[in-house]
């Protein structure tokens, strides 16, 4: 399962860093596309000239607070000096239009970073799932999912779900143990390995072999018992083996 | 496996990955960007009279007369339209130097845009295919090699179609130079080898 799982981490880490370089230019041109229908929905031709009256005093000005709450006050400070338009109320919709769109597009460029990043961690993690397969099976699933989260923040959802999908099966299929064959199961009598066909054939002699040379064994040496000192004398073969030793009926019928 | 080799092989196919996908902004910027920032240097003061021609030539009403939505509707059908030839018309009606500048801009990068998508198709599947023939060579080491080296030539001689070779010169010498060591065998199973055959002699 291990060859299984980095084939498929291989594979999908690969699909998943070409699709979220992808994303840099579909992300933008998402942006920019959604942006547009925003702004013609929402946006009058008297919040255009509110939001060129401030561009303008920010960049006269030099705000360096660009929270919501800060460029609220600052529209309306715009809105009392302004000789064209007297209503506060269209500056502060127009300040606040245009900061969620900013806002969107920067967390959407943000996401477009971590996929890449995430892509190249998830790639690392099918090479190292060979060596470590828990880790590289996690990292893969890990990877996956934030590349799937981001994905659906980002509406590229359909080119990034099959390589989420192809990750999530190499990560998963790390953790799937190997299937034991039956040669290998153990009986009563202790652990019994089912020879091959190859080995089961039966022996048969092949009269076209050479003749196996075998080495001459050498006789044994007669060796002189009354040469060897301190040895256990042979038994005299017309006698018993062994002298027994005298006991006690034996040692009175001799006296 | 020469690990080296592997590894070099490895951070090349990512880089030529990158470059690939990068090739439609880099080939377009190193092909008309020097051009762009001239016209904008030079027609900078004439770009709001350009503006307003366009729309007065297509028959859009000027800004704030009208609802701002059709505005927008209006100059993006436009801008989706126009071509070099209306520029030059443009230029000849208004008599604005500008309007023949972005139709020669036009026209050139119009010829380009085919190659720019074929640089930036074959360098990506190629790029694709030397990752493949690296961990290929872990185990047949000449033909994953020479994947590899397939694919850093395709890439290199793609790029230079594209107008873009700097960026995948480096992500295709990585390629060639691990394909070279992960073809080459390694020098302790040359001797190993050598050593073999040398005692099959004497026996």
């Amino acid at each position: 399962m291990k060859r299984l799982a980095f084939v498929f981490g291989y594979a999908g880490s690969i699909l998943a860093l070409i699709f979220a370089l992808f994303m840099i230019y579909t992300v933008p041109f998402n942006i920019v596309t959604d942006n547009i229908e925003d702004i013609k929905d929402d946006v009058e031709n008297e919040n255009v000239l509110a939001f060129n009256e401030v561009a303008l005093a920010m960049i006269e000005e030099g705000t360096s607070d660009y929270s919501e709450q800060a460029l609220e006050v600052f529209a309306q400070q715009v809105a009392q000096n302004s000789r064209i338009i007297n209503d506060e109320d269209i500056y502060e919709d127009t300040v606040e239009i245009f900061y969620d769109l900013g806002w969107q597009s920067l967390v959407s460029m943000v996401l477009v970073a971590i996929s890449i990043l995430f892509a190249l961690i998830a790639f690392i993690g099918a090479l190292i799932c060979r060596k470590a397969p828990a880790g590289g099976g996690i990292t893969m699933l890990a990877a996956a999912l934030v590349l799937l989260l981001a994905s659906i923040y980002t509406r590229t959802l359909i080119p990034m779900l099959f390589a989420s999908l192809l990750l999530t099966i190499g990560g998963i299929a790390v953790f799937i143990p190997k299937p034991q064959k039956k040669e290998n199961m153990q009986y009563a009598g202790g652990p019994y390995y089912q020879p091959s066909l190859n080995q089961q054939q039966p022996y048969e002699q092949n009269l076209n072999a050479p003749p196996v040379k075998t080495q001459s064994v050498p006789a044994v040496q007669k060796t002189d018992v009354s040469s060897l000192k301190g040895s256990v004398p042979f038994p005299n073969e017309e006698t018993q083996v062994f002298d027994k030793p005298d006991t006690k009926d034996d040692k009175s019928k001799n006296e | 496996m020469n690990k080296a080799g592997y590894i070099i092989n490895l951070v090349g196919g990512v880089l030529a990955i990158l470059f690939s996908v990068l090739l439609l902004i880099t080939g377009s910027i190193l092909f008309a960007g020097k051009d762009a920032y001239d016209f904008v240097s030079d027609n900078g003061e004439d770009l709001d009279e350009v503006w307003a021609s366009i729309g007065d030539y297509n028959g859009i009403n000027e800004f704030l007369t009208d609802d701002f939505e059709d505005y927008i509707d209006e100059y993006m059908q436009v801008l989706q339209e126009i071509d070099a030839d209306e520029f030059e018309d443009m230029g000849k009606v208004y008599n604005i130097g500008a309007f023949d500048e972005l139709a020669d801009i036009y026209s050139d990068f119009e010829e380009y845009l085919p190659n720019l998508w074929l640089g930036f198709l074959v360098c990506l599947i190629a790029s694709v295919i030397a990752l493949v023939g690296t961990e290929l060579a872990r185990k047949y080491r000449v033909g994953g090699g020479v994947m590899v080296f397939c694919g850093a030539a395709l890439t290199l001689i793609f790029s230079l179609v594209a107008g873009s070779i700097i960026p995948m010169a480096a992500a295709s010498i990585l390629l060639i130079l691990g394909g070279v060591l992960q073809i080459v065998e390694p020098k302790a199973k040359q001797k190993l080898e050598t050593a073999n055959e040398s005692e099959e002699v004497s026996s």
